[in-house]
């Protein structure tokens, strides 16, 4: 999984970030999108997000990372939130029981938008404030198994697994559409067009496996 | 008497015909709502897609019935699936529809055998129609992110595939559909809905067993329709044809336009569907504007006592140039309703005094709440914890809140906490230790900072209301007048899925403050604040931002997500003065159409109810006059005479 600026690319996958105010949604998109972090950032009001190019299995796979804020009255205008979404991260702090407790209700939300094919990583951020841990790694991870969930650490901050993080889930979604467990009539007609790339065509998920 | 139609677009009249297989004649449409999503969810082919259409109201031959069609559809085809009593649908096979979200939700529905065995089916084919009279039972159920779908049940048990209302409407659906039907909640779950005919006699005809549907207390389809031009659609959506209609002048009949008599029925060779039909009023060219100095004196429009001699000349003032920067700190408070404009300089300082002590009264409130106490409190204890989170970053790269252990961090943290105290029900909602941090940098001043921020949240305080209802009515008056200004934008955003302008929030909630500067947030705020030259004047700057983006987004194919990145990306890239004077541009401009849409009036707060004068007010007019006139003298204003207001 490695930087990549080229414009062409096999396959657009957007990838969501949820989760509480202040678990670090938007340092680990600046993080992972642009090297960057700031403690200070601001609260994210309304919907951003970055893309960033990466290669997976010797494809071009763009991933459009969408951020939006934590407060759930702000989600309900941009609904277009969970459009076409193939992947999420559902982030905690592990300094912070409160924000993991919240993390069914945060699934719930999800299944409800989302398609029921979207590949779900539960996120344990701000790994660095290990001596403030109030989440134990590994309540974290049967939860996480339980609820079929991929599951990881990570510090935005540190910049510790943020790439492994994200590269997982987009392998993971990959190997979703390539093994065609994911049907046309779901995800792929919805997320894997690039009506502006030059490679449109590239939906075709024959030609995505082909290539491989 | 009505307008005659001419082919200049300002609005348009969006006209459909619907026709059945069987003959042309058209039907009478009575409601329509566009982004309703079919879900097919017929889990056994592996099949789970959702498909746009429209959900409609129709009257055929006099019998209304409940009809679905796609989008491509263009109501040109008849439905598919014509539902009826069940003794007609004898023999066909079942198959169970799985709603897919409510598992206390199971019913055993017909489909038609021809379904079967076509796995993949063009979207055309989930086309319905329903007599209302066949309709048995409908269930509305609600996402947490506010989005509605319904399934309803055929008497004769069939269930329809789940309908799901993206951009809203299904209040307005139940109530449109409560002309003809009566929807009786049932007592053993209040979102299941029985349907009775109304003349059944089971059931008493009361309009209040819905009453619960309605939050504000608003028959707003009912109203609507029989009155569009005073109604204010309360709906978050694209501009349907009902929409397009209200938007014509007050004097046009309401009924279909179609380009031959209307009384003649269509040709039957002639394309059946959507039809849209360009009328309306050309505006004027822009006037220019010239924006001018800061406001840079003060004292003398004082009198002996310490009066404001002349308020609306300083607003007017204010409005044209803003406050030159160490003036703020007293005029803001003016603005901001912390001193009334007539008070004396001593009746300032008793003011003063009050209000100190009542914020004092306020900020012992949280300061005195124990831990323990705070253990049983959730909602204060999510109160603070938001707000030690937001403090730590909020414009935290001005002097006044950079750095750790700055005190302007605790000043922003206290006056929020307090403001809590002041308006608990509200508490701390995100954006607003946005809005705090410039009247906290130019006042430097806890208790005065506070009662500003409480004159400002009176001004916006709806915008962070858990419903969000403020921001959707702000987000469709933009669209309004948007629509006036720029069809061409609006149709383009529009064929993007991006006509909700829900890129548009950020703008809105917070004004502006995301988009410009920190110093140029303290102009904009302060002419936004003077509330000239009309009602929703920040619309006018968004409408301005808009246009000066157009061609960059109508011209480089954007799509929705590169339409809200673009928007998104515009952030400290504008330029403040060229912006204002666009936004005032408009508004002249409307101001001068004599044939402006009234829905747009209203959003301007220039619509007169027909019963006074024709004209607008002369109030308004002599105020516009005076800006007119100021915007050519510019900064030579400052000098000119106070107007008839201030006499």
């Amino acid at each position: 999984c490695s930087m990549g600026s080229d414009d062409s690319y096999n396959f657009v996958f957007k990838v969501v970030l949820i989760g509480e105010s202040g678990v670090g949604k938007s340092n680990l998109l600046s993080r992972f999108t642009k090297n960057e972090f700031a403690h200070d950032s601001r609260t994210t009001i309304g919907v951003e997000f970055s893309t960033r190019t990466v290669q997976i299995d010797n494809l071009t796979i763009k991933a459009q990372i969408w951020d939006t804020a934590g407060l759930e009255r702000y989600r309900a205008i941009t609904s277009a939130y969970y459009r076409g979404a193939v992947g999420a991260l559902l982030v905690y702090d592990i300094s912070k029981h409160l924000t993991y407790e919240s993390a069914e209700r945060w699934l719930k939300e999800l299944y409800d938008h989302a398609d029921p094919h979207i590949v779900v990583m539960l996120v344990g951020n701000k790994s660095d404030l290990d001596t403030l841990r109030t989440v134990p790694t590994d309540e974290a991870r049967d939860f996480a198994e339980k609820k079929g969930l991929m599951f990881m650490e990570t510090s935005a901050l540190g910049s510790t697994n943020v790439e492994a993080a994200f590269s997982e889930v987009l392998t993971a979604i990959h190997k979703k559409v390539a093994s065609r467990e994911v049907t046309r009539g779901s995800i792929s007609a919805v997320t894997l067009s690039s009506p502006l790339g030059p490679s449109s065509e590239a939906q075709e998920e024959r030609k995505g496996c082909c290539r491989s | 008497m009505h307008r005659s139609l001419n082919p200049c677009s300002l609005y348009m009249v969006q006209v459909q015909l619907l026709r059945e297989t069987s003959g042309v004649q058209p039907h009478k449409l009575i409601f329509e709502k566009e982004g309703v999503y079919l879900h097919t969810n017929a889990k056994r082919s592996n099949q789970d897609t959702s498909i746009p259409g429209f959900i409609r109201i129709v009257e055929r031959a006099g019998l209304p019935a409940l009809e679905w069609s796609p989008l491509e559809d263009d109501g040109r085809n008849a439905p598919a699936v014509l539902y009826s009593k069940k003794d007609g649908d004898g023999g066909e096979e079942d198959t169970n529809f799985d709603p897919g979200y409510e598992p206390d939700w199971a019913v055993i529905s017909t489909v038609k055998k021809e379904r079967e065995h076509v796995p993949v089916k063009s979207s055309g084919q989930w086309a319905f129609s329903l007599p209302l009279s066949e309709l048995y039972s409908l269930r509305r159920s609600r996402f947490s992110l506010g989005r509605n779908f319904l399934v309803l049940t055929s008497r004769g048990g069939h269930p329809l595939p789940p309908l799901h209302f993206h951009r809203g409407g299904t209040r307005e659906l139940l109530r449109a559909l409560q002309r003809y039907i009566i929807l009786d909640p049932s007592p053993l779950d209040g979102r299941l809905f029985l349907a009775y005919p109304q003349d059944s006699g089971t059931l008493p005809q009361s309009f209040d067993r819905l009453q619960f549907l309605d939050d504000g207390g608003n028959d707003l389809v009912s109203r609507f329709i029989h009155d569009p031009y005073a109604t204010t659609f309360g709906g978050f959506s694209k501009v349907t044809n009902f929409f397009r209609a209200a938007l014509r002048p007050p004097e046009s009949p309401i009924h279909t336009r179609t380009p031959q008599d209307p009384s003649l029925p269509p040709q039957p060779d002639e394309e059946p569907g959507f039809e849209l039909i360009t009328c309306g009023v050309e505006l004027g060219p822009k006037p220019d504007v010239t924006r001018g100095q800061p406001l840079d004196k003060w004292e003398e429009f004082l009198d002996s006592e310490g009066r404001v001699t002349c308020k609306e000349k300083i607003k007017e003032l204010v409005f044209r140039g803003g406050i030159t920067h160490s003036l703020r700190k007293e005029i803001w408070k003016f603005l901001l309703g912390f001193y009334p404009w007539n008070s004396t300089a001593k009746e300032r300082e008793d003011i003063l005094r009050v209000k100190t002590d009542e914020y004092f009264r306020m900020k012992v409130q949280w300061k005195s709440v124990s831990e323990e106490q705070e253990m049983r409190n959730s909602l204060l204890r999510g109160y603070r914890s938001l707000i030690e989170r937001d403090v730590n970053r909020t414009d935290r790269h001005n002097t006044f809140f950079s750095g750790n252990d700055n005190p302007g961090l605790t000043l922003l943290h206290d006056v929020l906490m307090t403001y809590c105290m002041y308006n608990f029900d509200l508490g701390y909602v995100q954006g607003m230790s946005d809005l705090l941090s410039p009247i906290l940098f130019v006042t430097q001043n806890e208790v005065e900072s506070f009662w500003c921020l409480t004159g400002f949240m009176e001004l916006v305080h709806q915008n962070f209301e858990e419903s969000q209802e403020a921001m959707k009515q702000q987000l469709l008056q933009l669209s309004i007048l948007l629509k006036a200004l720029d069809p061409e934008l609006c149709d383009f955003l529009d064929s993007q899925d991006s006509g909700s302008l829900c890129f548009c929030f950020r703008w809105l909630l917070i004004w502006f403050k995301r988009e410009f500067s920190f110093e140029d947030i303290l102009t904009l705020w302060e002419v936004l604040w003077t509330r000239l030259p009309c009602e929703n004047f920040h619309l006018l700057i968004a409408c301005s931002i808009l246009e000066s983006q157009r061609e960059e987004l109508i011209g480089s194919n954007h799509d929705f997500n590169t339409i809200l990145k673009h928007i998104n990306e515009l952030t400290m890239k504008l330029d403040l003065q060229s912006v204002l004077r666009g936004a005032e541009a408009i508004y002249l401009q409307l101001f001068l159409c004599k044939e402006l849409p009234v829905m747009v009036k209203q959003v301007l707060g220039l619509y007169v109810p027909p019963s006074s004068e024709e004209e607008s007010p002369d109030s308004q007019a002599s105020e516009t006059q005076r800006l007119l006139s100021q915007s050519q003298e510019g900064a030579a204003a400052s000098n000119s005479a106070c107007g008839p207001s201030c006499s």
